[in-house]
């Protein structure tokens, strides 16, 4: 994959707006996919990421503001755009009198697709072939979001658009799912967005994320950049921060760290002293419970952006450097 | 247009619905029976005759007599005054309502195939299912007449009951659409179904009024009168009438439409 500016763009948001009467939804949101990329849209359970998506497939009008996909201005019966594009929206709803085949066989003749071998590809992809007899009403939530997926890739679409596609599923479905979506990323091109709250997911297949909070995008991040970006830490659990603040700054002399709400102080440099550092707080009467190596993953630069519980507020970016700041 | 139809179509099979909607058939045709029993006995017409009122012009211009005239009149007036409304209702609410009940709208409204080829399909099926059950209630009664074993059979009285039933039919189709706005607007089975039941008890008490002519709910019975229940009711539409009922259907498609195309289609 190429750097992400210079590729070409799959979906485009300029200004998007939705409005329920006083309530913004999303506000002004401007954001690029490029293509192959998946990109991750993350935010909290109301954040906006539903009626974004909902505006992009042209489910919902936008207040203002408009959504390209594939060079194609969205809008109820953008047949061209939509030849395109596939979609799950939320939990996938089927016919329930109608077997998971059936549902396929129904989904590949209102495509227009003519040979019924493209149903067997998902099926395989999707691991459906031990359902394709059964009523799609008796699905379990974690095979309708399967079936779900499969009848969105059934036209070999170039943009797939899905709103948490993991959801309701087992450890071994998600990592299935991951896999079949890196493959059609990397060796498809096709360009994945989803939504999703699920960081620990995110993080293991996303080549870009945009963070959203109460409407508006917070960052547009491509998650090599993140990496770079977060730091490696040096994390003791003591008993008395404003203590330990004071010991390791007073006497070993160290500005760059951070002291956390839950009790636990950062040092984002000097590692290689830690066992001085140790000690000068055990002399100074501070208990240290722990003491571990990390690194700063998408939980905690999410936490961060969007003010999240145990984050302090000085934290977020705006306030400037976290230098001796409590994180 | 062709997909979405035969999408529609295929989206029936094994559905329960369409059975259901005969078994309501062949409820109605057993208490039309029972009834058509009941007057094979002549002191049950000179009993309801004797009522006064509407029921004794009834039963002076011979209504309450059991043979094929009076029973087959039973089956117009079923589709224009009590099961044709709700059942036809319960059809739109159906197939439209259920996009929304089991969430596939969202998927429908995202596939290649323009908006309002739905719509129409949609009204496609649901106009051979309508005038499918009108063709088979006729069947059903006629079936019902001869096992009675009533008097006067010709195949005279089963025509005028078969144009009559879909006369009927064709009123109560022209104001469905609007029953489907319901349904789209609604995003579910209970506000068209709400909205049927408010217009039939609105068609009722509007059945005596001069103004039933021009409402398109009460039009059904105005077209073939009410006989069984004998109360005065306009006699005929007017060609203003038909009007209306195209108004009405036109409007209500127009509304599915716009709904369906221009409104947010959360669910």
């Amino acid at each position: 994959m190429g750097d992400a500016s210079t590729r070409e763009v799959a979906i485009r948001t300029e200004g998007l707006t939705k409005s329920f009467g006083s309530v913004r939804a999303v506000d002004g949101l401007a954001l690029t996919v490029h293509r192959a990329e998946i990109y991750a849209f993350l935010g909290r359970n109301g954040a906006g990421k539903t009626t974004t998506i909902r505006m992009m497939l042209a489910l919902m009008r936008p207040t203002d503001g408009w959504v390209e996909i594939l060079g194609q201005r969205m809008a109820p019966n953008a047949v061209r755009a939509f030849e395109r594009i596939g979609s799950m929206v939320e939990t996938p709803g089927f016919y329930d009198n109608l077997t998971v085949w059936e549902n396929l066989e129904l989904q590949r003749d209102l495509l227009g697709l003519r040979r019924t071998g493209w149903i067997d590809e998902v099926v395989e992809m999707c691991d459906l072939g031990d359902y394709m007899g059964r009523r799609a009403g008796t699905l379990s939530l974690g095979n309708k979001q399967r079936l779900g997926l499969g009848r969105a890739l059934l036209h070999k679409p170039e943009v797939l658009i899905l709103d948490e596609p993991t959801n309701g599923l087992d450890p071994a479905g998600i990592v299935d799912i991951r896999a079949i979506l890196q493959h059609l990323a990397a060796d498809r091109g096709i360009t994945v967005f989803l939504s999703s709250h699920n960081l620990g997911e995110v993080q293991q297949i996303a080549t870009r994320i945009g963070i959203i909070h109460e409407g508006r995008l917070l960052e547009e991040i491509g998650y090599e950049e993140l990496r770079r970006r977060n730091r490696r830490y040096l994390e003791f659990c003591v008993t008395d921060t404003k203590k330990a603040a004071w010991t390791l700054e007073e006497r070993c002399g160290m500005r760059d760290f951070a002291i956390r709400e839950e009790g636990a102080v950062r040092l984002f440099d000097g590692f290689e002293r830690a066992d001085e550092f140790n000690r000068a707080l055990v002399e100074a009467g501070v208990g240290v419970t722990s003491m571990r190596m990390s690194e700063e993953n998408l939980e905690d630069h999410f936490m961060r952006l969007t003010g999240g519980p145990g984050v302090d507020e000085s934290a977020a970016p705006q306030r400037g450097p976290a230098r001796r700041s409590r994180r | 247009m062709i997909r979405a139809l035969r999408a529609e179509f295929f989206k029936l099979k094994r559905a329960r619905m369409p059975l259901w909607t005969v078994l309501v058939l062949c409820g109605y045709a057993v208490i039309n029976s029972v009834f058509g029993v009941a007057l094979t006995d002549p002191k049950v017409g000179q009993r309801l005759g004797a009522s006064g009122g509407a029921f004794s012009r009834a039963a002076a211009a011979g209504m309450y007599q059991a043979n094929w005239t009076n029973f087959m009149r039973f089956n117009p007036q079923g589709i224009a005054g009590s099961w044709g409304l709700l059942v036809f209702g319960l059809v739109v609410a159906y197939v439209f309502g259920r996009e929304y009940s089991e969430g596939t709208a969202k998927n429908m409204l995202t596939l290649p195939i323009r908006r309002e080829w739905f719509v129409v399909a949609k009204m496609v099926v649901i106009a051979l299912w309508v005038f499918g059950l009108a063709v088979l209630s006729v069947a059903l009664q006629a079936l019902c007449a001869r096992l009675l074993d009533l008097p006067g059979f010709s195949w005279a009285i089963i025509r005028e009951c078969l144009t009559q039933s879909l006369e009927v039919t064709l009123l109560v189709f022209l104001t469905l659409p609007v029953v489907a706005w319901f349904a789209v607007l609604g995003r579910g089975y209970l506000p068209p179904m709400g909205f049927t039941i408010t217009m039939m008890l609105v068609g009722t008490g509007m059945a005596m009024s001069e103004y039933a002519r021009w409402f398109p709910w009460n039009m059904p019975v105005v077209v073939i009168g009410a006989s069984w229940l004998p109360i005065p009711t306009v006699s005929g539409l007017v060609p203003g009438s038909w009007a209306v009922a195209v108004a009405t259907f036109v409007a209500g498609l127009g509304l599915v439409i716009w709904q369906v195309d221009r409104a947010d289609n959360a669910q």
